[in-house]
């Protein structure tokens, strides 16, 4: 994959620039929004990985100007030092499709931007699917952990379902709500809670089996993988 | 006004119609009005044109006549030369109003008799009875016997003045009963020469003789002229002739409806035409007099009645027109006298009547609404009255006089507190003007360049002085919702407002405008920026460059630099990080506006748990939970789970190796009625001594070094979390001492 990185602190660039190169991706290190939304003009990349506060042009207005100007937009991911969480629905809400705090750990970065990649670009989805010590079978709507069968309702299994499928991602409750009760629900903000709850219970989605259902300040939730 | 004044007026209503429908009556049946009606009546026949007298001739033994033919009486022979001529004009009838009751020489009487019996038809009149004493029918004055036999008919040609001397009345008697009007007779046959069936059609009884305008227009001759033959003969013919003395000192004078004093032959003439023309006027009967008394009348009081809009004035003024018009109508077309003195008079008394008593139930309810407003509690000193308890209009005026000075007081003292406001305030009307703006006002806008007139100003031209903060749009006024709206307004980089727009009510919940007030928040806001650039400090700058030298020890290569070194700068960098991230959380948690919402306590409970699940992992400590079932408070959500995540990670922090972190979710129900989520996390750590446990909430306070394993921390958190609770609504507990382990347990009231 061919990512575009936005950040002017040269040490930090650095670090993202290596853990991806790791990973297999071809990165290109922009200090300045406008030398980038230049370079948008030329090239194609399948991710853009944005610092919020750079020279040029901010990274929330380099989303808003692919939106307006690019025919795919790439996916973006926000990687910022603005720790509040209202700056993070800022960021989700105008548009980026992931958003990471710095200080980040390679591991962090590596599994965010896969899971952005998985996303953008999906290989047809295989009826058995598994996800560490979980076994998806998608024609008969059930799941195995470690082997053993856990009995979920339709809604629930729908969830988790939609929560692996999308791990390490942020997901907005209207994302969540429409992918499960369709547009429009009149149904309490509190089922949601209630079915992540019960997902989390049944399915024992806790570090012990190396998995973190996190929920994002008035947001949504993700389901991360916890790095073994 | 109240159901009881309103009930008192419409009775007094029904009075005043009832007792003017009786005046009315009597005043009719009495004939009390009737000079008044009698001067109308004079008056109105001035309206009708003058009475025409084509087939009537006068021949007056006037002055000249007298002249002429010597002194009075004359001769009979005279008279009988007279008859002849007027018989060779070959008139219709012939009146000849001379007495000739006194017997004379017998040749002459005869001489008269013939010339009589030959002038064809000749009326002659007697003497009437002479009024008597009552009840004796005294017998009339018949004339001679030649002349009684020779004349067609004999009349008494009375007149009969009213009360107030004016003729206006004649009486004709039925035609078979005697004695008849001489005139009558005369008509009689005038008409029975024109028509022969048409001589019945007198009409009978009193009637009003048509006196018209400025006296009659007949032809009238001299009899001496008659005498002398210079008369034509056509001046004669086919006319009723009257013959009559007119001459100073002979025959009586009357005065007549139309201002003149006539003489007894004028008004004969008069009467005479009336009849032939059939111009005589009839006078009402009863009922219609009532009729014309009690309908404007009650029209009259319907009009002003409780039911009535119509202006008093005009409705006084429609009906007396009407009264007159129909009266004058009826008298001049068709010839009917409807006096109209009833009516008026009881149109006159109704109406001040009425307005009378509408005027004293009015002053009642005023002065009950006025002592009513008197009593009321007032914010101001009461206006006590000079001499209270009496009645009457002196003490309404005084209650009056009470009720505008307690208006006017309170008028200035709301002036005066609106000025003493310290936040400029305006008081618009519905349309958006300025009715009053405070002293406070008036400084605020002046610093802004713009005067305030009240009554002139325009609220949103006030307005345009100011940006809504943010957007830098207009403030809408008038605002859409009734609710009072509250805007943050700046009017430069420095100068920031709150502006409440509330809707203006009246008593009755009628709304009668705004109510403006604008608070300087300068001072806050540019403490909330200050804080808000601290807080951008420390969530932006001041991490980057922490990120940043983590990264840097990520990327090095470990011959470059020293992995001990590597691991101390790591840590500092990390410290720093969480410092930084701890301040803001703690002014998050004190200014953040919060947006409760519905959440489990257990989820939360467990999203700390996972998240600290690195600590306790790497500590091998167990965190166990117990009662799951779900416990709802209304909080918000990050920050309740960040403060559980402090409390946890505290007892991680100063708990050994492989020791158990319990919580415990309960719920309490208290004895004042409330409800309590509780949760209590206890760990098997070093616990706190008691000088340390009373301080533990003060910020940067640290856990000393030598309690407990060496930790890594803040100390901010419990600062927060002890926030948090507080904001919430909720209490933080702890038990402990050292050696023995921590138990904190967190409560919040649990919704509903």
């Amino acid at each position: 994959m061919r990512i575009a990185i936005l950040e002017d602190d040269v040490a930090l660039a650095g670090l993202v620039e290596m853990t991806l190169a790791e990973a297999g991706h071809t990165c290109e290190v922009f200090g300045d929004g406008q030398v980038l939304t230049r370079a948008l003009h030329r090239a194609t990349y399948d991710l853009l990985i944005l610092d919020w506060n750079v020279p040029g042009m901010t990274g929330l207005a380099i989303i808003e100007w692919t939106r307006g100007n690019l025919e795919v937009p790439p996916p973006a991911l926000m990687l910022t030092s603005r720790s509040a969480e209202e700056d993070i629905v800022a960021g989700l809400s105008a548009g980026a499709d992931d958003y990471v705090i710095k200080p980040v750990t390679p591991a962090v970065l590596k599994a965010r931007v896969n899971a952005l990649v998985r996303r953008a670009y999906p290989a047809t989805a295989p009826m058995v699917e598994q996800f560490g010590p979980y076994k998806f079978d998608t024609r008969a709507d059930t799941v195995e952990l470690a082997g053993q069968g856990i009995a979920l309702t339709a809604k629930e299994f729908a969830l988790a379902l939609l929560l692996f499928r999308n791990m390490h991602r942020a997901l907005s409750r209207a994302y969540i709500f429409e992918a499960l009760w369709g547009r429009n629900p009149d149904l309490p903000t509190r089922t949601l809670d209630a079915h992540i709850s019960n997902i989390r219970t049944k399915l024992n989605l806790r570090p012990g089996n190396g998995f973190k259902l996190v929920p994002i300040y008035a947001y949504g939730y993700r389901l991360e993988a916890l790095a073994s | 006004m109240s159901l009881g004044h309103q009930l008192k007026l419409r009775t007094q209503w029904w009075l005043i119609l009832v007792a003017a429908s009786v005046l009315v009556l009597v005043l009719t049946l009495d004939r009390t009005m009737l000079r008044f009606d009698n001067a109308i009546y004079d008056h109105l026949l001035q309206l009708g044109g003058p009475a025409s007298g084509q087939s009537v001739l006068l021949v007056e033994i006037d002055d000249e006549s007298i002249a002429r033919m010597g002194g009075w009486p004359w001769n009979r022979t005279i008279h009988a030369a007279l008859i002849d001529r007027i018989k060779a004009g070959n008139p219709r009838a012939i009146a000849y109003d001379v007495l000739f009751t006194e017997p004379g020489d017998p040749a002459v009487d005869a001489r008269l008799g013939e010339a009589i019996a030959a002038a064809g038809p000749i009326f002659l009149p007697m003497l009437p009875p002479p009024h008597g004493a009552a009840g004796t029918m005294a017998e009339p004055v018949l004339p001679i016997e030649a002349v009684r036999q020779a004349a067609t008919g004999i009349g008494y040609a009375s007149v009969d003045p009213d009360a107030d001397g004016v003729v206006r009345t004649a009486t004709v008697a039925s035609r078979t009963r005697q004695p008849q009007h001489l005139m009558a007779l005369a008509a009689q046959a005038a008409l029975r020469r024109a028509q022969p069936d048409a001589a019945a059609q007198i009409p009978v009884g009193a009637r009003l003789i048509p006196f018209g305008a400025g006296g009659g227009r007949w032809s009238e001759v001299s009899a001496a002229a008659v005498l002398a033959g210079e008369v034509p003969p056509e001046l004669l013919r086919d006319r009723v002739v009257v013959v009559g003395a007119t001459a100073t000192g002979l025959g009586s004078r009357y005065p007549t409806p139309t201002g003149r004093v006539m003489s007894g032959l004028e008004i004969e003439a008069h009467l005479l035409q009336g009849l032939i023309n059939r111009a005589m006027i009839r006078p009402a009967g009863p009922i219609a007099l009532l009729a014309l008394g009690l309908v404007p009348l009650w029209a009259l009081m319907i009009g002003l009645g409780p039911l009535g809009r119509a202006p008093a004035l005009v409705v006084v003024g429609l009906s007396s027109a009407a009264v007159v018009a129909v009266s004058a109508l009826c008298l001049l077309v068709l010839r009917l006298w409807l006096p109209p003195g009833a009516a008026l008079a009881g149109l006159a008394v109704a109406y001040p009547l009425w307005g009378w008593r509408q005027l004293a139930v009015i002053e009642q309810f005023m002065r009950a609404q006025l002592q009513r407003l008197n009593e009321e509690p007032s914010l101001l000193p009461r206006v006590v009255l000079s001499r209270p308890g009496r009645r009457g209009m002196a003490d309404t005026i005084a209650l009056l006089h009470a009720a505008i000075a307690r208006n006017r007081e309170m008028r200035h003292f709301v002036a005066d507190r609106l000025d003493q406001l310290p936040d400029a305030t305006l008081v618009a009307d519905l349309p958006g003007r300025i009715v009053l703006a405070n002293a406070a006002a008036h400084r605020l806008f002046a610093s802004f360049d713009r005067r305030i007139e009240a009554g002139v100003t325009q609220a949103s031209d006030l307005l345009a002085a100011v940006r809504l903060a943010g957007s830098g749009v207009a403030v809408p006024f008038p605002p859409e919702a009734s609710a009072p709206a509250t805007h943050e307004v700046q009017r430069d980089q420095a100068h920031f407002y709150l502006v409440g727009i509330a809707p203006q009510t009246q008593a009755d919940g009628q709304r009668a405008g705004w109510i403006i007030r604008f608070v300087d928040i300068s001072e806050a806001k540019a403490a909330q920026r200050q804080r808000d650039d601290v807080v951008q400090l420390l969530t932006h700058d001041m991490r980057s460059p922490q990120a940043s030298i983590l990264a840097v020890l990520e990327t090095a290569a470990p011959d470059r630099i020293n992995p001990v070194e590597a691991g101390a700068i790591r840590h500092y960098a990390e410290r720093t990080l969480r410092l930084a991230d701890g301040f803001v959380q703690l002014a998050r948690a004190e200014y953040l506006e919060y947006a409760l919402e519905e959440v489990d306590l257990g989820d939360m409970l467990i999203d700390a748990i996972d998240d600290l699940w690195p600590q306790s992992n790497a500590k091998a400590i167990e965190i166990v939970t117990q009662g799951e079932e779900p416990m709802l408070v209304l909080g918000e959500r990050s920050l309740l789970t960040r403060a559980l995540v402090n409390v946890i990670g505290n007892a991680i922090k100063y708990s050994p190796e492989g020791t158990r972190i319990t919580c415990t979710l309960t719920r309490e129900d208290r004895a004042d009625g409330g409800h309590w989520a509780l949760c209590s996390i206890a760990d098997q750590g070093c616990g706190m001594d008691e000088d340390l446990r009373a301080r533990m909430f003060e910020r940067f306070l640290r856990g000393p070094v030598g309690l407990g394993p060496k930790t890594s921390g803040a100390g901010l958190g419990l600062s927060f979390v002890h926030t948090v609770m507080v904001r919430h609504h909720g209490t933080i507990a702890c038990e402990t001492a050292p050696g023995r382990g921590t138990t904190f347990t967190l409560a919040l009231p649990i919704k509903g």
